[in-house]
Formats: C-alpha cells, sequence, structure tokens
C-alpha cells in the first residue's frame, strides 16, 4: 500500500491530472469488501465455489481467470445482478445481499460499454446523478468536470453512435465515476478494444483510481492488463480463487502450475528433489542435470514441477557449473528481445527470451549451446 | 439462377400449366347459374340440378351470390359474361335490361314450360325476365315466446311494451321502410313514395330493440332458434321450412310483401340454350311443386299451386289467403332514381339507413 | 425469368449481363407494375370519371354516412393499434424474459395465430362469443347472469376481434426491438442507482420506442383496411370505410364513386405510411434494416437531425407528466411490476390462444349447432367436409392455387431480392418500397383495383389469375425474408470461393444457395400460406368455377355458422404447425438473419 500511495504522490504532478486534482473528493476514499464463502450454481454447474475475498478500502483489484472460471460471476454477485446461493457479502461491515443493485451506489462499466443509446454523453455521465436526485446546478458541474477529466468536453452533445470505441468506453467510465462512487466494478471493460488503445486507457484508468480512490474491481482473462494495473490480482479457476497476492509476487511465485502457465509464459520443468536446504531445494533432471530452486516452504515429496521463467534462462557458449548443454530448434527476432526454443539432451524443451544486447547474434537452428540458470530464478510450484 | 436454363425451363412449364389450368373447362353443355346457397340451394341441387344433369348431361355449375346486377353489369361491361342464368330484383330486369340483359327467347322453352307460363300475368314474362320465385317478407316469431297473444301488424312488431322481446330486421331499405310507415299509421294505399324521413324516424323507435340487422336469408330464422331474437322481419320461405319442420316459429302475414325474383340471362351469356334448357326445367309445373316440398319458396304459377300439398303451400307468398293479407310491394318505387346523384331510391334508402345504424 | 430471356444470347454475352444483378429486380418490376400500379391507376382515373373530376369525392366527403365511417375507421384503428400495444408491451418483455421451454411455448402461441387465416381467427371469435359460447357458458355456470349476454355484433366485440387478430403482429415488432437491446445496458442503468421503474421508463421504453412505433403503424395502417372481422363481429353501428367498398360494390350506380371510396381509403394509407416514413424511415414496413444504399444515408442523416429537438421536448413531456405518475405506481410493492407483466402477457396469451383451442374442440362435436362444451363427441364433421364435393374441390382449388402462387412470388421476389441486395442500382429504397408497398394496400382497394383489370384479361376465376393476385401479396414476403438471408450471407466466403476458381455459377450453387436455402425454404411456406389463407381478394376476383377454401368459410360463416367450419380451422391450424414445425429449424436461421 506504502508503494502505490507513494506513486499516487508522485502521478498528482502529472498534467493530465490537473483537472482531476479540481474535483472535490468526497473525503470518503473507497469501501472495503468482504466476501465469505458465496456460493453460486447454475444448475449442475458451480460458478462460485465458496470463495471468500477481503478487498481493502480504495484498493484496486483484478480478478483474473479463463472464461468460466467464476470471474464474472462474483463481480454480477457484487453488482445484485445475481443472488448468491450461499455465503454473504459485506460492505464497509454491511451486508448487502438484500439491497438492490440501484441502492448499493456502485459504479459500472461494462465490456459493451452500455451507453445509452438514446441520450447524448453528457445526458449519460449525467445519468446517475439524476437517479441519486441530485439537483441540477451539482449534477451540470459534476459532469463537466468529470467529463474533463475524461478528456470528453468536446463530445458531450454527441451521441454515442457517434463516437469511437474507445471515446465511448471514456464515455462510460465517466458515467461510471461521476458520483465518486465507494466501488467501482468493470467488467472487461478494455477486451473490445485494440492495443494501443487499450494500453492508453489502463494508464488512464490506473491514473483515476489514485486520483478518486474508489476501490475498484476489475475483471479481465488478460494477464498482462492485470499485471499493469492492479494492487493486487485474484486468479479464478473454476469458480475458486487460487491465488491473491500482489502482481510481482502473482508472476514470480505463482502458487501452482495452473497460475504459473496462465500469468506469462513459462517453462515447467519436472524433476527429482535430491536435497533440501530450508527453502531452497536441489533437484535433478530425468536428464541427470542438477540445479536449485526456491520454495515457498518446501516440498515433501520427491517430485517437484519447477517454473523458470523464460527470461530468467542465461545463454552460455561454454559449459559453466550448473549449466546444461542444449540444442536450438528455433530462434526468433522479436525487436527488443530474441526468442528462442532449445531441447536439452533429456527431451526437455525451453523457451528463452533474452534482451537484444550487442554481439549476441541470433543462434542458428540446430546449435549446440548451454542454458542455465540460478537458484533464485527458479521457483517450484507447490 | 446460375442455373438458368433448368429454372427458365421450370418457370415455362409452371406457366404452362398455369395456362392450362386457366382456361375454361370448355366441357360440352355446361350452365352457369347463380345460386342463393344455403337450404335452397341444397333443395335445388337435389331437386333441379341434379335430374337435369343426369337427363340432358348438361353440367349446373353453381355460384353462390345473393346479388348478381352489379356483377352482370360489369361482367357485361367487360364483355366477358360468365353467368347463363341468374336471378335478378324485379326493378333490375328494368335497370339492366337494355345494357346487360338478353332477351329470353320463349319459342324456344319447353311445351312444359309453355303450359306453365301460359298461367302467369303477362307482367311476370317479360322480355328481359321472367319471375321464377315468389317471394314473400314477414313478421315471423317464436311462438314460445309470445304464446299467449301474438303480434299481428308492424305496429304490434314497434310495440315493445306489448311484446317485450329482441327484434331482428333485414339491414335494407326496402320492406323495413313500408313497415316502418305502416307502424307510424300510413294507410298501406299511400306508403308510396316513400316519406324517407318519416320513415326513419320511426325504425330510430325500433332500433334499440333490434339485436341484428340480418343480411341474408337464413340469418333471420337462426337468430330466432338461437334465441338471439324473439320477433323477426324475415323471409317467409326460410322460417317456414323451419316451421313445417316443427320449430316453435310462426309466420304472419298480415302486412307482408310479396314480390316476384326474375330469372334473366346476361348479355353474351357463354351458354344461352343451355340458359334456356334450364329455365324450361325449372318452369316444369310438377317438378316446381316437388322443389316446394323441399323449400317453399314456390314458382308464381296457379298450375304449380294447384300441384302442391297444401300443407306445404299455406306458406307461399302466392297462396291467395296470404296473398290477400298482403301489400303489393313496389320494385318501380325502389329503382326509380332518387333525385340524390346518380342513386336510385334503394342505394338513396340504403345510405340513409346505415347512416342511422350507425348512429 | 431474366434467364430466361437472355438465354438465347450468346455465352459470352450472357456472363456480361448476368454481371449485373439489376437486371434481376425486372421480372418482378414488371409483374407489379402490370398487376399492383396499373390498376390502381386505372383506379384513380375511375373515380374522377364524374361530371367533374372531384364529383364522386365530394360526395364521400358530403354524405354523413360515409365521413363519419371513415372518422369511426380511423377512430376504431387507433383505439385497436393502442390497445395493441399496451398488450403487446407486456407479452413482448415476457417471451424475451423467459427462458426455454416457458418461453418456447408463450412465443409459440403468439406467433401461431399470425399464420392462421384472419377469417378463421375471426370465426373463432363468433364461436366464443356466441349466445351459446364458452363465455356465457361459463357465466351461467357461475350463476353471475341469467341469460345470455349478448357479447357479438357490438363495438367491443369488434375491437376485442381486431386486437386480437392484430396482436401478432405488434408483439411481433416489439419484441424484434426488444431482443435487439443490449442486455447490459438495463444493468448499466441498474448500476447507475436506477430502480426498475426508471430503467423502464429512461432506457427500455425509450429504446424500444421505433419497435412500439412501427408495430403501432402496421397495426394502424392494417386497421383502416380492416374488413372481415368487422363485418363479421360488428354492429351496424361498426361499418368500417372497407364494409362501404364492398356494399357499393353491389349497387349498380356506383360505378366511379365506388372507386373513389376506394381512392380515399388508398391515399389514407399512404398518407399515414408516408408520415410514419418520414419520421422513422420506410424500414418499418418490412421491419428490416437499412440497405447499402448511397442515396439513402442523407435522408437517415436527416431523420436522426430532426429527431433530436423532437426527443428533448418528449423527454420534458415524459418528466413532467409521465413520471410523476410512474412514481406514483412506484409505492406499490415491489413486485407487483413483474406481476403485471406476468398478468397482462398472460391475458393476451390466453386472448390469441383460447379462442382457436375452443374452434379445435367444437369441430368434434356432435351437435348441429354452436354450443360449448360440446354435448356429445363425434367425427361427423370431418365425415361430412371429406365426403362434401364442394369442400373437396375448394380444398383441391386453394392447394392449386397456392402451390402456384407460392411458385410466382418466389421466382420472381427471390430473383428481386437478389437484385436488390447484390446491385449497386440508385434508388434502392425506392425500389424495396415498390416491391414490399403491397403489404400496406388495403386488400379490398386492391381486389377492387384488380377485378376491371381480370375481366378485360379473362383472369377473372382463374387459377393462374388468383395465383397472380395472391402473388402480389406473396412477393412482399418473400423479398423481405430472402432479402434478410442474403444480406446475411458473408460476401468475403464467395468472394473467397470465386478467388479459389469457382465460377458465378459454382459461387451460387456451392456457397450463396445453401446459405440462403433456409430463407428461402420459409419464403416459399409463407408465401404459400398467404395464398392459401387469401380471402378478400378472392372475392372480387373468384368465379363459378373457382371457389378457394377461405371463400366457402366466408359464404358459410355469412349463412349459416355450422361445425364444418370449425373442422376446416382445425386442419388449418394442424396444416399450419405442421408447417412451422417441418420448417422451424429453417424459421430460426431466417428469423435470425
Amino acid at each position: 500500500m506504502a508503494q502505490t500511495l507513494a506513486r499516487r504522490e508522485l502521478r498528482l504532478e502529472s498534467p493530465d491530472m490537473q483537472a482531476a486534482r479540481a474535483i472535490p473528493s468526497q473525503g470518503a476514499i473507497g469501501a472495503g469488501i468482504t466476501i465469505r464463502n458465496v456460493v453460486k450454481n447454475y444448475g449442475a454447474f458451480v460458478a462460485a465455489d465458496r470463495i471468500s475475498l477481503d478487498i481493502e478500502p480504495g484498493e484496486f483489484i483484478t480478478l483474473l481467470g479463463p472464461s468460466g472460471s467464476g470471474k464474472t460471476t462474483l463481480l454480477n454477485l457484487l453488482a445484485g445482478f445475481q443472488a448468491p446461493d450461499a455465503g454473504e457479502i459485506l460492505v464497509d461491515g454491511a451486508p448487502i445481499q438484500n439491497v438492490p443493485t440501484h441502492r448499493r451506489g456502485f459504479g459500472m462499466v461494462f465490456q459493451s460499454y452500455a451507453l445509452f443509446p438514446n441520450m447524448t454523453v453528457a445526458q449519460n455521465v449525467a445519468f446517475p446523478m439524476r437517479m441519486a436526485k441530485m439537483d441540477r446546478a451539482t449534477s451540470d458541474r459534476r459532469v463537466a468536470e468529470t467529463l474533463e477529466m475524461m478528456r470528453l468536453s468536446d463530445h458531450a452533445g454527441k451521441l454515442p453512435s457517434q463516437m469511437s470505441g474507445g471515446q465511448q468506453q471514456r464515455v462510460a467510465i465517466a458515467r461510471a465515476i461521476v458520483m465518486r462512487p465507494r466501488v467501482v466494478l468493470m467488467d472487461e471493460p478494455l477486451s473490445a478494444l485494440d492495443r494501443r488503445l487499450r494500453e492508453s486507457i489502463q494508464i488512464e484508468i490506473r491514473e483515476l483510481h489514485q486520483t478518486i480512490g474508489s476501490t475498484i474491481l476489475f475483471v479481465t482473462h488478460d494477464q498482462s492488463e492485470a499485471l499493469t494495473m492492479s494492487d493486487r490480482i485474484a486468479v479464478m479457476d473454476a469458480g475458486h480463487i487460487v491465488q491473491i497476492a500482489r502482481p510481482a509476487e502473482i508472476y514470480r511465485r505463482p502458487q501452482s502450475r495452473f497460475v504459473a502457465s496462465f500469468v506469462g509464459e513459462s517453462n515447467l520443468i519436472d524433476a527429482q528433489v535430491v536435497g533440501r536446504d530450508g527453502r531452497v531445494l536441489t533437484l535433478r533432471t530425468p536428464g541427470g542435470q542438477v540445479f536449485e530452486a526456491q520454495s515457498r516452504h518446501g516440498v515433501q515429496d520427491d517430485r517437484a514441477t519447477v517454473l523458470v521463467r523464460p527470461e530468467r534462462i542465461a545463454l552460455h557458449d561454454a559449459p559453466v557449473p550448473g549449466s546444461m548443454p542444449a540444442t536450438v530448434t528455433s530462434a526468433l527476432f522479436l525487436g527488443e528481445v530474441l526468442r528462442i526454443e532449445v531441447v536439452l539432451d533429456d527431451g526437455q524443451t525451453l523457451l528463452i527470451r533474452c534482451p537484444d544486447i550487442a554481439g549476441r547474434d541470433l543462434p542458428a537452428v540446430g546449435a549446440r549451446l548451454n542454458v542455465g540458470w540460478g537458484a533464485a530464478d527458479s521457483w517450484v510450484l507447490s | 439462377m446460375l442455373r438458368p436454363n433448368n429454372k427458365a425451363t421450370g418457370m415455362v412449364s409452371a406457366l404452362a400449366l398455369a395456362t392450362l389450368l386457366a382456361a375454361p373447362a370448355l366441357a360440352e353443355g355446361e350452365v352457369v347459374m347463380q345460386d342463393p346457397g344455403g337450404a335452397y340451394g341444397d333443395a335445388l341441387r337435389e331437386v333441379m340440378y341434379d335430374p337435369f344433369e343426369k337427363e340432358t348431361g348438361i353440367d349446373v355449375v353453381t355460384v353462390q351470390e345473393a346479388r348478381s346486377g352489379p356483377r352482370i353489369k360489369a361482367q357485361v361491361d367487360a364483355g366477358k359474361t360468365e353467368w347463363d342464368l341468374t336471378f335478378i330484383f324485379d326493378q333490375e330486369t328494368k335497370l339492366l335490361g337494355d345494357c346487360c340483359l338478353a332477351d329470353i327467347d320463349y319459342s324456344k322453352l319447353s311445351d312444359e314450360a309453355q303450359k306453365t307460363l301460359a298461367t302467369m300475368p303477362d307482367n311476370l314474362k317479360r322480355p328481359k325476365g321472367v319471375a321464377l320465385q315468389v317471394i314473400g317478407v314477414g313478421m315471423v316469431y317464436n311462438t314460445d315466446v309470445y304464446s299467449d297473444q301474438q303480434p299481428q301488424s308492424w305496429a304490434d312488431f314497434w310495440d315493445v311494451e306489448k311484446f317485450p322481446g329482441k327484434r331482428c330486421m333485414p339491414a335494407w331499405p326496402r320492406f323495413v321502410m313500408e313497415a316502418a310507415l305502416m307502424a307510424d299509421g300510413v294507410p298501406k294505399e299511400q306508403i308510396y313514395p316513400i316519406d324517407m324521413d318519416r320513415a326513419l324516424k320511426k325504425i330510430a323507435e325500433i332500433k334499440p330493440h333490434v339485436s341484428k340487422w340480418w343480411t341474408t336469408s337464413a340469418q333471420a330464422p337462426q337468430l330466432l332458434l338461437d334465441g338471439e331474437a324473439d320477433l323477426c322481419m324475415s323471409y317467409t320461405g326460410s322460417s317456414s321450412i323451419l316451421a313445417l319442420e316443427g320449430a316453435p316459429l310462426e309466420v304472419e302475414w298480415n302486412q307482408g310483401f310479396v314480390y316476384y325474383d326474375f330469372f334473366s340471362i346476361p348479355k353474351g351469356a357463354p351458354n344461352y340454350d343451355n340458359a334456356l334448357k334450364l329455365l324450361s326445367w325449372r318452369l316444369d309445373a310438377p317438378r316446381a311443386a316437388e322443389l316446394t316440398s323441399v323449400y317453399p319458396v314456390a314458382l308464381p304459377s296457379p298450375l304449380v299451386y294447384e300441384a302442391a300439398d297444401p300443407e306445404i303451400s299455406k306458406y307461399w307468398a302466392n297462396n291467395p289467403e296470404n296473398l290477400a293479407k298482403a301489400i303489393e310491394w313496389s320494385p318501380d318505387y325502389w329503382g326509380a332514381a332518387s333525385g340524390h346523384g346518380t342513386t336510385t331510391n334503394e342505394e338513396y334508402g340504403q345510405e340513409q339507413l346505415n347512416a342511422l345504424l350507425a348512429q | 425469368m431474366t434467364q430466361a430471356s437472355l438465354a438465347p444470347a450468346a455465352r459470352a454475352g450472357l456472363a456480361q449481363r448476368l454481371k449485373n444483378p439489376a437486371l434481376l429486380l425486372v421480372p418482378a418490376v414488371l409483374f407489379l407494375a402490370l398487376f399492383y400500379l396499373m390498376p390502381l391507376i386505372d383506379l384513380f382515373r375511375v373515380s374522377m370519371s364524374g361530371p367533374t373530376w372531384s364529383t364522386h369525392f365530394e360526395r364521400v366527403f358530403s354524405v354523413p354516412l360515409y365521413w363519419e365511417s371513415l372518422l369511426r375507421t380511423m377512430q376504431i384503428a387507433f383505439t385497436v393499434a393502442c390497445l395493441c400495444a399496451l398488450l403487446g408491451y407486456p407479452t413482448a418483455l415476457l417471451i424475451h424474459r423467459t427462458r426455454g421451454i416457458v418461453q418456447v411455448l408463450i412465443a409459440t402461441a403468439v406467433i401461431l395465430p399470425y399464420f392462421i387465416a384472419i377469417l378463421i381467427r375471426t370465426y373463432a371469435w363468433m364461436v366464443l362469443l356466441g349466445r351459446n359460447g364458452p363465455i356465457n357458458k361459463l357465466l351461467q355456470t357461475l350463476g353471475l347472469i341469467d341469460t345470455p349476454l349478448a357479447l357479438l355484433f357490438n363495438r367491443g366485440s369488434v375491437l376485442l376481434g381486431m386486437t386480437a387478430v392484430l396482436l401478432p403482429l405488434m408483439v411481433l415488432s416489439i419484441y424484434a426491438s426488444v431482443a435487439r437491446l443490449d442486455q447490459g445496458l438495463t444493468r448499466a442503468a441498474l448500476a447507475s442507482g436506477a430502480g426498475p421503474l426508471a430503467v423502464f421508463w429512461r432506457v427500455l421504453l425509450p429504446l424500444t420506442l421505433p419497435g412500439i412505433g412501427a408495430g403501432f403503424l402496421l397495426v394502424f395502417v392494417a386497421g383502416l383496411g380492416f374488413f372481415i372481422t368487422p363485418t363479421l363481429l360488428g354492429g351496424p353501428g361498426d361499418q368500417m370505410f372497407a364494409m362501404h367498398i364492398t356494399q357499393q360494390a353491389d349497387s349498380i350506380t356506383g360505378e366511379g364513386f365506388l372507386q373513389a371510396l376506394a381512392v380515399v381509403l388508398l391515399v389514407i394509407t399512404l398518407v399515414v405510411v408516408g408520415l410514419a416514413g418520414r419520421i422513422m424511415g420506410f424500414q418499418f414496413i418490412w421491419g428490416g434494416g437499412k440497405l447499402g444504399d448511397a442515396p439513402a444515408k442523407p435522408a437517415a442523416d436527416k431523420t436522426a437531425r430532426s429527431r433530436a429537438p423532437r426527443r428533448g421536448l418528449a423527454m420534458v413531456l415524459a418528466d413532467m407528466l409521465g413520471w410523476p405518475l410512474l412514481r406514483l405506481l412506484g409505492r406499490l410493492p415491489a413486485g407487483w411490476g413483474r406481476a403485471t407483466v406476468w398478468i397482462m402477457g398472460a391475458c393476451v396469451i390466453v386472448t390469441v390462444i383460447v379462442p382457436i383451442f375452443v374452434v379445435m374442440v367444437i369441430s368434434f362435436s356432435k351437435a348441429s349447432y354452436l354450443t360449448f362444451p360440446p354435448p356429445d363427441w363425434s367425427l361427423r364433421w370431418y365425415e361430412k367436409f371429406f365426403s362434401d364435393s364442394n369442400w373437396m374441390t375448394a380444398f383441391w382449388n386453394s392447394l392449386g392455387i397456392a402451390s402456384l402462387s407460392a411458385v410466382i412470388s418466389v421466382s420472381l421476389g427471390a430473383t428481386a431480392a437478389m437484385g436488390i441486395v447484390r446491385s449497386n442500382i440508385r434508388h434502392k429504397s425506392a425500389l424495396m418500397l415498390l416491391l414490399v408497398s403491397p403489404m400496406i394496400v388495403p386488400p379490398v382497394v386492391l381486389g377492387l383495383s384488380l377485378y376491371a383489370l381480370f375481366l378485360k384479361l379473362g383472369l377473372v376465376g382463374t387459377y393462374l389469375g388468383l395465383a397472380a393476385a395472391h402473388a402480389i401479396g406473396g412477393i412482399p414476403i418473400v423479398v423481405v425474408i430472402v432479402a434478410a438471408s442474403l444480406q446475411a450471407v458473408d460476401q468475403r466466403l464467395e468472394q473467397g470461393a470465386a478467388v479459389h476458381g469457382a465460377s458465378p455459377l459454382t459461387v451460387f450453387r456451392t456457397v450463396t444457395l445453401p446459405a440462403i436455402a433456409p430463407g428461402l425454404a420459409a419464403a416459399v411456406f409463407f408465401a404459400f400460406l398467404h395464398s392459401f389463407d387469401e380471402l378478400v381478394l378472392s372475392l372480387f376476383l373468384s368465379s363459378p368455377r373457382m371457389k378457394t377454401l377461405p371463400l366457402m368459410l366466408w359464404a358459410d360463416i355469412n349463412y349459416q355458422l355450422n361445425p364444418v367450419l370449425a373442422v376446416v380451422s382445425t386442419l388449418e391450424v394442424l396444416l399450419v404447425v405442421g408447417g412451422i414445425i417441418l420448417a422451424r429449424p429453417v424459421l430460426a436461421r431466417g428469423r435470425a438473419a
């Protein structure tokens, strides 16, 4: 959190945020959310299986998972579009199961934008204020401020159909935050946009979060989006939260094979445990190569799966201690990095990403070289 | 679409087939006869047409149509006459006579027909039409409802205090206006020319008590049987057949109306000779009498009357007893120009009545 | 047909000319010009044939009978359209919100009657409301009344009958716009703090307004030309304008005046449609999207622009009047809204489906008059139907005419749809309007205008004549369905096939045809059904030799109501159900397209 706050201070000085700063924060920042043992079934399909989750006030938390993992269900339960079959959801300590959607006072952004096509941009943004029976002057002022913040002031009179996808999504975001809600729910808001637009709006959302301080619950199936934006990521699979942690932790120390392969590219090596030294294990590959890896608690079994991220593997022309001989099967030049696939002598394939540095040529297919990594570069999955 | 030959062939053969189908069945010997439909139509088929077909080999094609005048005019105007024999109103023999109706060649009719015709007054055998059915319109009531006291006149019909119950009447100015005037106290000799305003005023009085203004002959007796109405102005023919079958209906002839339907051959009829043959067939007195035993609409000839069962002929409109009580209805008045646009009195009266009923 | 005329041309020339799909429009346009536009123009000519051109029109507007009837007609049509909108909206919502088997059942209950002849549905109401009908029987059994009520032949029965007959049209129209709605919008409104009522009032209603408007207009226009239902269910006080036309057709001296009546009805219909078309675009007639047509775009922009201020006004009005009213309703306990939708929807479904059900039951009655429940059961009326040569002849006539008419409609309509969708000609919208416009011309007017032409051509009472007349209404149905399925075909598939060496013929056979086959099959079915059910044109154009099933029904309904009519109705229902079941996979795709 401290880190986040520090960054917030820093970001406040960015020119885009000059306008944002003019908005009086309502004092009350985001709400804390507690989800306890929530269950939701669709017939025989379990969409949410006793999910529990604590979200700090003002936190930006991302639900990450493949489709069908239950992340949208969880969001819908929070929004009140559906009611949980069991469990409870508390916002700032108060249960909200019996509060209808429109009284929960959340903001929400949808994948399909869901702008009212019969209303102008300004009317769309003013909609929540109107529903809250805000007086006209306040409403107008707030709408103008929010539009300016989202750089939409020139488009206030347009209909959604006259705008581009990126603009529409910014309108949708404006509508979601105009009331400065305690909680903003975002349901894959960027998936309909192209990559460059996505990246720029990612940054905008992030900055916005720091400005308004609402708790944001963000749903996505895009791991890089999750890594970029979140304070914490909750990785979901088959109705469970399999790991919840800060992005770096998720990436570097994934809990399971699923998390490791869902977030980022990974080399997974099955190996025999031959030695233990606290949290550092010594392992042997089927081909007889021995290496060390870190683990969270140590492993009781004598077999383990080890994760090595492609960028953590070093290439050596000559053998060095701990390195293993390998044969190049594919080598691609991707610009800032080289992407190389090798096969170890025991048949294990490895993916390697290394920076394009001076003096390194793209190896030829079939070339022999040595690969290696340190104990700190590999992680034993539990 | 992109297999032009196949599709084109298909289209062509479809068209050829259609053309074949479209060509009128040119079977030798047929006669196209307008038909009143309903029970009367069934009776005609059974008594008249089936034996006629068997005997002559000429097919009788019937077409159900309540009123043929306008159709005849349109067909003749376009030079495409379809009908050979039609029944039209008295006044239409004059209105349509010059434009649309062929002369009936009386000399070509059969001997039996000649015999029947000889007994008929001249007015009923005109060059453009021959009266083939005598039609009565009168008061018909449910005998269960009016068991103590029966309505006797149109004044009674209008008297809803004395004879409570639902009424039904035709949605036409003819008969209804005359009845209204009589109910209003106009002597029957002074009915024509009709004072339409006075008649309409009187009709307005009975209107709230009329459950249905009927348009086809079968409706009135049906309404009486269903209990939708208790006292109706109705065709006597369609009502009396039910009375003969034992239904609780009775026909009151007092102040009823008697008129004739004329059979005419449109100009350019495709089967003129066959039409004359069918006309002859229907003018055969014993057969015409037999028809009335199934459906009591009579041919206006004493010869037929004598040949019929008196039980049945008591319901005939040309039964002298009935005739004496009835009014001589004036087709001439209704066919005359009204002085409003090109309309006849009937058309003008219809407009006026419709307007009243629509209120 | 284009191909037929082009066939003799040299192969190269043929191929060249085939490249212009606009030519495919020629047959349909010629057909409609001859059988549809020309007679209507002639109708105008005859209507002005009085001493001065306006003589007959002056009479229409000076005789109270006629202009009062005109006002009454508009009033009835308007009321019916309002009732349909009021009842149709909850029903459409219900179809949209329910899922699974319930949805299928509700949708079927509403849509099935749409395909059953108006004549039969009206007859069903006569049975239902009759003196010995189920409603009176029920009320008597419950002891609420002693003597049967006179439920028939009044304004109420006309409104009820017409509403029931036209409701499916409205429901389909509204449902189309509800289904198109992004479900996220409702959620977005809820998430923005809008209560269920506000969601309905601020979001759902404004967004489905075009669907309601389209349905309203279709119902209103159809109501203007209604003839069958008011004739059978109405009293003398419920004379509608189309009925005057048929009555005048029975007058010898009516020539000219008769046509003037028809022209008045036609002009009013066209003015209404024209105004509506200007405001909401003419697509509402065929319920489709805009055609990819450059000249149409400016018009569309104009409507968007001209709508903007009106929206403001509408919003102000809505805020001042509607919203406070709804707020009052909002004080009612929660759940009432849902209950209202369910109750109204249920009423609609009952209204639409029960009469048909009653008729089916009565067809197995032993009694020779209409009474419900039947005193005893028998198949005697089925025996009578199948042994009566008149009924059977009429049945085969209808079958033959409908088949021929379907062939004409589909060959002309499908080629025209090809031409419209695949060519780049200008005035596409105008052409489409021409092709679908027979849908909105009152059948009475069409029948009257055709009668004169058919007499001249000797087509009265012929298979070809009736089939062609029915095809006038069949072509629009085919064009709409086939054009929709053609638009759904990804043209890149065709281009892909062509790139890989397929000739245009092969492309059509292997790519286009399979893709539109379902639509084509649906078009055949509907064109057939349209002709099979057609009554009003047939009334004008039939002859002694040519009685169709609807004509026989019409005659019998007017002469005597007997259970044979119920038999025919039941058979028609079975035909429609069978057709829909057979065509269901096809229809699902056709509708989706």
